[in-house]
């Protein structure tokens, strides 16, 4: 969740940049009400009279990189996902700081009886930035414009079989297979001008990549003022923007590109920023508690810290000996490391997504029935040795290494730890008998499908032998049953029921150690603690047309 | 030096760049790794990597790709990002100014600086002057310049705000119009003094890190052969006919003293278009060494690539520069060359 600041909070900030005719009116209000929450009602009253004047007219979010491309059809990353989602509207959206999927571009949709063709109404009276209008004929030219160019976004096209615009308003999808969670695909495939497509593409590039790599045609709520180098964008609120932009988007929207951590703490700090980007950790969340204008967001994040345990390689094909890993972990230390910023992991599904077992299913260290199961499979002072890998850079894999190395010492057995720079790892996990005993991998839900991240771990299609990023190597027809159950489901509750089976046979067969699932902590300037993230955007994105 | 001298000089520079290049290309392309994946995203499913293979000519032999890189560069095409998609000659040739106008200016006030110290203390008789120059020139070799560069951004700029935080220009200012690449120098000439004025107050910090880092260097060879001067037999009959200390320094020993420390400098301004990548990820200076470490993170090896053919480039033609320097400062060395 958001941390909102208290009415009083809000009105003493509110005091000090609108000067005193302002602050008389927040002083007397302040006086009016007392410290503790009150009811919502008046609180969002309150927020509605002066929250237009809080804010600045404008905001410079900050990250380690910022769109290179700007082109909707290939940028897939975090960094270029924040110019896009502020530059163009897919048929659907997701609700910032959730899983929830809204509809933006489409005003409805129709399933068929069978689940295989979804009719959408398109929504009226939107003109792209170009000012060229928006119909169903520019939704259909941009998905085909997304598969040719075959880059980023163009995965997502995987369960459609064909699309077409029946007329002006009315666009079709055909699915290859009933899949209940379309509409969590649409967000992810944003909508371009056909006309400045066609304005600017050459014999050599059809689809006017070049002229989209730095330039942008979109139906958002921002518009490319400019872009310099590989260092700042600028962009604008547009006066026509078909939606509501509330009363707290900023007038202009810069992102910046800073890579050192302690630098944007002191950019916001010094008021020359006011939101960031991902790139900090538990130390600079601490960093940030000592500056005086700088507060944390703190939301419910979507992503998991997990161990594949290897199981088609000697010895941890044997099942025992990964139960005994699971509870060998020391889960206390490593949300120790976190300092409070990580919520406990409760199997393959990050708390807080759809089908996410409940917080009592917890793991914790159970050093007694590891001993026991290590016992039991003779591994004890048996002069086994374990293999383990973490990316090069991202010392929370390193210390779970180091933690599990030190738990498995006290039985005489031993783990190689090794952290490697990412490319070179798929290389390895290519061969199950190359791959690493345990790898340390990041999970993260990219759409509100609940099977994408399931399928993604323990896919048999997922090997790492196949390029995919199913470490564990583990196999289960009925598992892939159950997993094309939930996507031809046609109610939730039955989705979620094959979900929750799914988990079950997953977790029994012990291919994972879950270490945590971190928060989604980004620090703000201390008057833009209102701001919403997209957790499914990969942690950095936000959209501050969605700030209440 | 002859025509053919030069000659010579220039095409060892140019079998360097190729050695460095080749180097750098088999080393970035045998190791096991997954470039098409890094290319593809992370997300990305095993048939976009393998298109993205494809696209980038990465499912080529290893000697093909090589072919087609040098056969690129003979032409001046530097490659595609990976990362944009896009040529990256636009984007390299965007940050190369900016950080050779960092270099630059580092680089004349050090050595006017280091210079400068190192003549007084190799010429001062004072056991404190010296002591208190020894002093300063060992803390400035002692603090790593990633730390200097955080502690003068926190202080000056976060706490003092007596400079800026991070990047080349303030972000109401626009950039002047590109002449040179040097904001200092393209303002003047397009006549905006505010400009300018912003553009040297955004180097501050970024040009003191770098002069703290080199400066106990260039003071400590100043010095050193300073010292070694004092004891020729032309100082003492220099000293002898009645020259000052000051006239002795500056019209006998400069020059003479100046051949070592030449060559110093030639090697430091190389070590500095590779050193300034902490300074510029600290400052954010939208450089080369920005450039690179961002490439870096994402694995994107066209951008190391050229990068790396920069500061190769740049250190032969220095290294150049010093050795047509030598003649001139020491006639000996032109008289045995002649």
């Amino acid at each position: 969740m958001a941390v909102s600041p208290s009415r009083r909070e809000f009105l003493i900030k509110g005091g000090g940049v609108v000067g005193l005719a302002t602050l008389g009116t927040g002083t007397l209000l302040a006086a009016c009400g007392s410290d503790t929450d009150s009811a919502p009602t008046t609180t969002a009253a309150v927020v509605a009279t002066t929250a237009a004047p809080i804010v600045a007219t404008s905001a410079i979010w900050v990250a380690n990189n910022i769109a290179e491309n700007l082109d909707p059809a290939i940028g897939l990353d975090s960094n270029s996902l924040m110019f896009v989602r502020n530059a163009y509207d897919g048929l659907y959206t997701y609700a910032p700081g959730s899983t929830e999927v809204l509809p933006t571009l489409a005003a409805g949709y129709e399933v068929s009886a069978d689940g295989l063709v979804y009719t959408f109404a398109m929504k009226q009276g939107v003109v792209f930035s170009d000012g060229t209008p928006f119909t169903a004929q520019e939704v259909a030219a941009s998905y085909e414009r997304t598969q040719a160019i075959n880059a980023g976004p163009a995965r997502y096209f995987s369960r459609m079989e064909s699309f077409r615009a029946i007329d002006d308003e009315t666009f079709e999808i055909r699915l290859n297979g009933p899949y209940s969670y379309l509409l969590g695909l649409l967000p992810w495939l944003p909508i371009v001008s056909t006309a400045a497509v066609d304005a600017n593409k050459t014999a050599d590039d059809p689809w006017a990549q070049a002229y989209f790599a730095t330039n942008a045609a979109g139906t958002g709520p921002y518009r490319l003022e400019a872009m310099e180098g590989q260092t700042k964008i600028k962009m604008a609120l547009r006066d026509d923007y078909w939606g509501d932009v509330g009363s707290k988007a900023p007038a202009t929207l810069a992102m910046s590109k800073v890579v050192d951590p302690t630098t944007k703490l002191q950019l916001l700090d010094n008021d020359e920023a006011q939101l960031t980007g991902g790139g900090f950790g538990p130390a600079e969340f601490a960093a940030a508690a000592t500056l005086k204008n700088v507060e944390l967001v703190r939301q419910q994040g979507l992503t998991l810290r997990t161990m594949a345990l290897n199981t088609q390689r000697t010895p941890t094909d044997d099942p025992v000996l990964r139960e005994a890993l699971v509870y060998l972990f020391d889960y206390a230390a490593y949300s120790d490391y976190y300092e409070g910023y990580g919520d406990p992991a409760t199997g393959p599904l990050p708390p807080g997504f759809p089908g996410s077992r409940p917080s009592e299913a917890a793991y914790t260290q159970d050093i007694d029935r590891a001993a026991k199961l290590l016992e039991q499979g003779g591994y004890i002072d048996s002069g086994v040795e374990l293999s383990f890998v973490s990316v090069q850079g991202a010392d929370f894999g390193a210390f779970a290494g180091t933690l599990l190395q030190s738990a498995l010492a006290e039985f005489g057995i031993a783990l190689k730890t090794q952290s490697l720079p990412w490319p070179q790892i798929p290389p390895i996990q290519a061969d199950t008998q190359s791959a690493f005993h345990i790898s340390f991998l990041n999970m993260s839900g990219n759409t509100p499908d609940p099977t994408d991240i399931l399928i993604k771990q323990y896919g048999s299609a997922n090997w790492g032998t196949d390029g995919g990023y199913n470490w564990a190597y583990y196999a289960d027809p009925e598992f892939e049953a159950i997993m094309e159950r939930a996507q031809s489901a046609s109610n939730s509750s039955d989705a979620e029921q094959a979900i929750g089976e799914a988990v079950d046979l997953v977790t029994a067969a012990y291919p994972t150690i879950y270490a945590i699932s971190p928060q989604l902590v980004q620090p703000v300037h201390k008057d833009w603690t209102f701001a919403k993230y997209d957790a499914l955007y990969n942690l950095q994105v936000t959209r501050p047309i969605h700030y209440t | 030096m002859t025509f053919l001298a030069l000659g010579r000089r220039l095409t060892s520079g140019v079998f360097v760049i190729w050695i460095v290049v080749s180097i750098t290309f088999l080393i970035s392309h045998v190791i096991p790794a997954d470039p098409a994946r890094a290319a593809a995203g992370l997300n990305a499913g095993a048939e976009q990597v393998e298109a993205t293979a494809i696209a980038l000519g990465l499912n080529e032999p290893v000697w093909t790709q090589y072919g087609n890189y040098i056969s690129g560069l003979v032409h001046g095409d530097l490659g595609t990002s990976f990362s944009t998609r896009q040529p990256l000659r636009g984007n390299l040739f965007a940050a190369i100014p900016a950080t050779f106008e960092l270099v630059l200016w580092s680089m004349v006030i050090y050595i006017v600086l280091g210079i400068g110290v190192g003549l007084c203390w190799g010429s001062t008789r004072s056991r404190r002057v010296s002591n208190v120059t020894r002093t300063i020139v060992s803390m400035c070799v002692a603090m790593p310049v990633f730390w200097v560069a955080l502690m003068l951004q926190m202080w000056i700029a976060g706490r003092l705000g007596w400079a800026p935080i991070q990047g080349r220009l303030s972000s109401d200012m626009t950039a002047p119009a590109q002449t040179t690449g040097f904001h200092t120098i393209d303002a003047v000439l397009s006549g905006q003094p505010s400009v300018f004025l912003d553009a040297v107050w955004h180097l501050l910090l970024p040009v003191t890190t770098l002069v703290i880092w080199l400066f106990a260097l260039a003071a400590r060879v100043t010095s050193t052969a300073v010292s070694e001067e004092w004891r020729a037999a032309y100082v003492r009959t220099a000293r002898a006919k009645g020259a000052s200390r000051t006239r002795t320094v500056l019209h006998h020993i400069f020059r003479n003293a100046m051949n070592p420390v030449v060559t110093v400098l030639g090697m430091q301004f190389g070590w500095l278009l590779g050193g300034t990548v902490l300074v510029e990820v600290v400052f954010s200076w939208p450089g080369i060494g920005l450039y690179m470490f961002s490439a870096m993170q994402v694995f994107d090896y066209p951008v190391i690539l050229a990068v790396t053919i920069v500061i190769s480039v740049a250190f032969v033609f220095v290294n150049l520069i010093v050795d047509l320097l030598y003649p001139v400062l020491d006639p000996r060395l032109r008289e045995s060359r002649n």
